[in-house]
């Protein structure tokens, strides 16, 4: 029987786990929105071919099912949702998480799963392999020798820069850096250098990232229900209506700027969004599910589980007891962007 | 008051002169119909009909049911239910190559509205009683959770088969209340609302009740009631090609594929009978070439409709032999063997010099071989029929409830009756059941259960509290 892997998003942890010569054909076939995230996937891709030049390169593209092949499909998010992969004979390679498995349950607030978790992750993960993807590597190299990590708290809420945040975001959504390695990484450089609350905090967002992961494999399905995993459920469609935010962001320059950002470079600072999603659902008076969407057809560091999870957040739906957020946009810029220099950049 | 009234229900007299009747009644038959009755099975007929080259050749009605009292319908209804369903899509309101993603959001699969229909929707919904029955989605969607939400919401909740849509077959509430739902959304509230009748009661005559859940939402899967006569109505239409008194009811693109097995059903039917065949929210009774497997009733023709009901009920149209029957009854257990009163159908009308062609005429040596097979399995298959209810008191409150309330306000039938059918089907009774304003409640102490009944044509419904 032929065995055929089949890459999305989770792509360390489907070439380290089994030898490689096991695999009659390799396809890399991410699925993109729109041009920014195209880009990026091109550019994964060019990291893939320099590990190993039989990978194939077809995105967007339905694989026919074929008698006498077992696929093996990488890919991190609801791997269930896969309409174009149509296989009688498959298995999923799942999972870049920290914690395997979670006995989440309805009462599990990210504080006490922190508390839980924390008494018995390791400080090194000895499991942990990555391969020299050349982004990695280089994105490794030149974050951990700087002195970026050891100021991380002060620096993660500025709206641009080079170094102000750490940037994994992306190359953990793809599955291009394990996340147990990353946190080996933080780990050392704890014990070489600095250790404070700034590598101690760039540890704590990782959890969370974990924490809407196992939130997930509990709620399922009701993660995409408009009132959230705990209220009514209401599964009502809803369609993105781009031109519509466009047009009621047009007096507002800085969400005109962060819109603008996120189409282009598919990327936000986690200020950003925050502003840009209390924006929509606060002054918009949009169905925060259009947000998500939004964020689901630009963001090249979109994560599933992060994102309908930060989105309720912001709603006062999701894990959160206190309710609604609201940024005021104007005492936000006072705080965070006082120079307008953001501003500049953008509009 | 009231649990003097269920004490005297168990007086042993009754029960002897119940069975004595019930031996008596079928006593003009060659074949012995007696077991029908036998509720030491759990069978409780109600109305038996059978109707052959027009004539009604057997008619009998038990238990206080008569020509012209309404009965429920259970899932007999999704049947109706898709013939509603497909009167919108004459109308070009809906198409069955549209997706499910159209109209609402499930991550995981997209089926076609022709998938869902057909029972191949790729959701999990656990539609069986056999297990812990409160772990069941059907009972979880009519009277708990689902009652919050709506029974659309609920099943979206659930998460995915493994199988893919169009690719199995899987019986499914859900996938017939999500129909509804989707029906809902092509069209104004109040349109909605009395979409059933305009479209498909009326020019039949038929005065049915269709409930609607919390979301007002009608429950295609379960909620439908009407008297035997118009029962018969809808056998007679489908046996008429969709016409009546010249109209036409049912489109011909329908009626085709009504007929049409579907796939999926052919290709991997889980949780069910391996010989079951499928079509639009109905069963078939056809060869599946696929596996070279008989139809599913020996002794039922290949071209019959099967429209099944959980509690017994039971619709037969058969084109080429011209015949109806019509069962309908409260059993207990799903304990009737439909093969078996099938064949004493077939027995009795051939004693009457009326008969007609069978499954078991042209596939004999598929079901002796089948019989070989069925021998080693038939431990395992008896445990399966176990038919536990429910052990939560809140189930158990709204069970009663809601069923108390159609069957007084929709039903018409004697309260005693009533609470005669819910001992039935219920390990124990709620203390309180009353009556107040058009809401009944019922509790064991406190928080009771509410259930309301609308109106004639809508029925009951359960309220959210």
């Amino acid at each position: 029987m032929n065995q055929v892997l089949i890459l999305d998003k989770n792509l360390n942890k489907a070439l380290t786990s089994y030898p490689i010569n096991k695999w009659d054909r390799i396809i890399y076939s991410p699925i993109y929105q729109s041009e920014v995230q195209k880009k990026f996937c091109n550019e994964v891709f060019s990291n893939l071919y320099n590990f190993n030049q039989s990978i194939e390169f077809r995105p967007n593209v339905k694989i026919d099912d074929q008698n006498n092949t077992k696929f093996f499909i990488a890919s991190w998010d609801c791997y269930e949702e896969r309409k174009r992969f149509d296989f009688k004979n498959f298995q999923f390679i799942v999972h870049n998480s920290l914690i395997d498995q979670f006995n989440f349950s309805n009462k599990t607030f990210f504080t006490s799963f922190r508390r839980e978790v924390e008494e018995i992750i390791p400080n090194h993960f000895n499991e942990a392999i990555q391969i020299e993807f050349k982004s990695v590597v280089e994105k490794l190299n030149s974050y951990f020798s700087s002195n970026a990590p050891s100021t991380y708290f002060e620096t993660r809420n500025q709206l641009f820069g080079d170094d102000f945040s750490t940037k994994f975001s992306a190359l953990l959504s793809h599955g291009l850096l394990d996340v147990k390695y990353l946190w080996n990484q933080v780990s050392k450089y704890e014990e070489d250098k600095v250790k404070n609350k700034s590598t101690y905090w760039i540890k704590f967002e990782l959890l969370w990232r974990d924490f809407f992961y196992h939130s997930y494999q509990f709620y399922k399905n009701r993660i995409f229900s408009k009132n959230g995993h705990k209220g009514k459920l209401d599964f009502e469609r809803i369609s993105l209506d781009e031109a519509k935010i466009m047009k009621s962001a047009y007096h507002t320059p800085y969400i005109l700027s962060a819109l603008k950002e996120l189409t282009k470079t598919g990327y936000l600072s986690n200020r950003m969004r925050q502003i840009f999603a209390s924006f929509l659902i606060n002054d918009l008076n949009l169905d925060w599910r259009e947000g998500a969407l939004l964020f689901e057809k630009y963001l090249i560091d979109f994560d599933v589980y992060s994102n309908q999870g930060n989105w309720q957040y912001l709603a006062g739906i999701g894990h959160d007891p206190l309710g609604k957020r609201y940024f005021n946009i104007e005492k936000q810029i006072k705080q965070y962007d006082p120079l307008k220099k953001y501003l500049t950049l953008w509009a | 008051m009231l649990i003097q009234i269920s004490l005297k229900l168990i007086d042993i007299k009754d029960v002897k002169t119940l069975f004595l009747i019930a031996l008596f009644s079928f006593n003009s038959y060659s074949v012995d119909f007696s077991y029908l009755k036998d509720s030491t099975k759990g069978l409780y007929t109600d109305v038996f009909i059978v109707e052959k080259d027009n004539e009604k050749v057997i008619e009998k009605y038990f238990r206080g049911y008569d020509k012209n009292s309404k009965h429920f319908s259970w899932s007999m209804a999704k049947t109706i239910a898709g013939i509603i369903f497909s009167k919108a899509v004459d109308e070009k309101l809906i198409d069955f190559d549209e997706k499910l993603n159209k109209y609402f959001t499930y991550k995981y699969r997209d089926p076609s509205i022709l998938n869902i229909a057909q029972m191949s929707s790729g959701i999990k919904f656990k539609e069986s009683y056999t297990s812990v029955p409160v772990d069941a989605d059907v009972i979880k969607m009519l009277y708990l959770d689902g009652v919050k939400d709506g029974s659309v919401n609920y099943t979206l909740s659930l998460s995915p088969r493994k199988e893919l849509p169009g690719k199995h077959y899987y019986y499914s509430s859900g996938d017939s209340n999500i129909m509804m739902g989707i029906l809902q959304k092509v069209m104004t509230k109040e349109k909605y609302l009395n979409y059933p009748w305009v479209s498909f009661f009326d020019p039949l005559e038929i005065k049915a009740s269709f409930e609607i859940d919390s979301k007002g939402t009608f429950l295609g899967s379960s909620y439908m009631y009407m008297t035997p006569e118009e029962y018969l109505k809808i056998g007679r239409l489908i046996l008429n090609d969709g016409i009546y008194k010249g109209r036409r009811i049912i489109s011909k693109s329908y009626l085709k594929l009504l007929y049409e097995p579907a796939r999926g059903a052919h290709l991997n039917a889980v949780g069910s009978s391996m010989l079951k065949s499928y079509s639009m929210q109905t069963s078939l009774n056809k060869f599946n070439p696929i596996k070279s497997l008989p139809p599913e009733f020996s002794h039922l023709p290949e071209d019959s409709i099967i429209i099944i009901g959980h509690q017994g009920q039971l619709l037969v149209v058969s084109k080429s032999a011209n015949l109806i029957i019509l069962r309908l009854a409260t059993d207990r257990k799903k304990n009737l063997d439909r093969n078996k009163f099938f064949k004493d159908i077939y027995l009795e009308l051939k004693e009457k010099n009326l008969s007609y062609q069978v499954s078991i005429d042209s596939y004999r040596n598929e079901y002796d071989k089948l019989e070989d097979k069925a021998k080693d399995k038939s431990n395992l298959s008896r445990l399966k029929n176990i038919f536990q209810f429910i052990y939560v008191p809140k189930l158990i409150k709204r069970l009663a409830a809601k069923e108390y309330c159609s069957c007084t306000k929709v039903v018409k039938r004697k309260k005693e009756l009533c609470l005669e059918d819910l001992k039935n089907s219920l390990p124990i009774l709620p203390f309180f059941i009353e009556e107040k304003d058009n809401i009944i409640s019922s509790s064991f102490l406190f928080f009771p259960a509410k259930a309301e009944f609308i109106n004639e044509k809508l029925g009951c419904r359960l309220l959210h509290n």
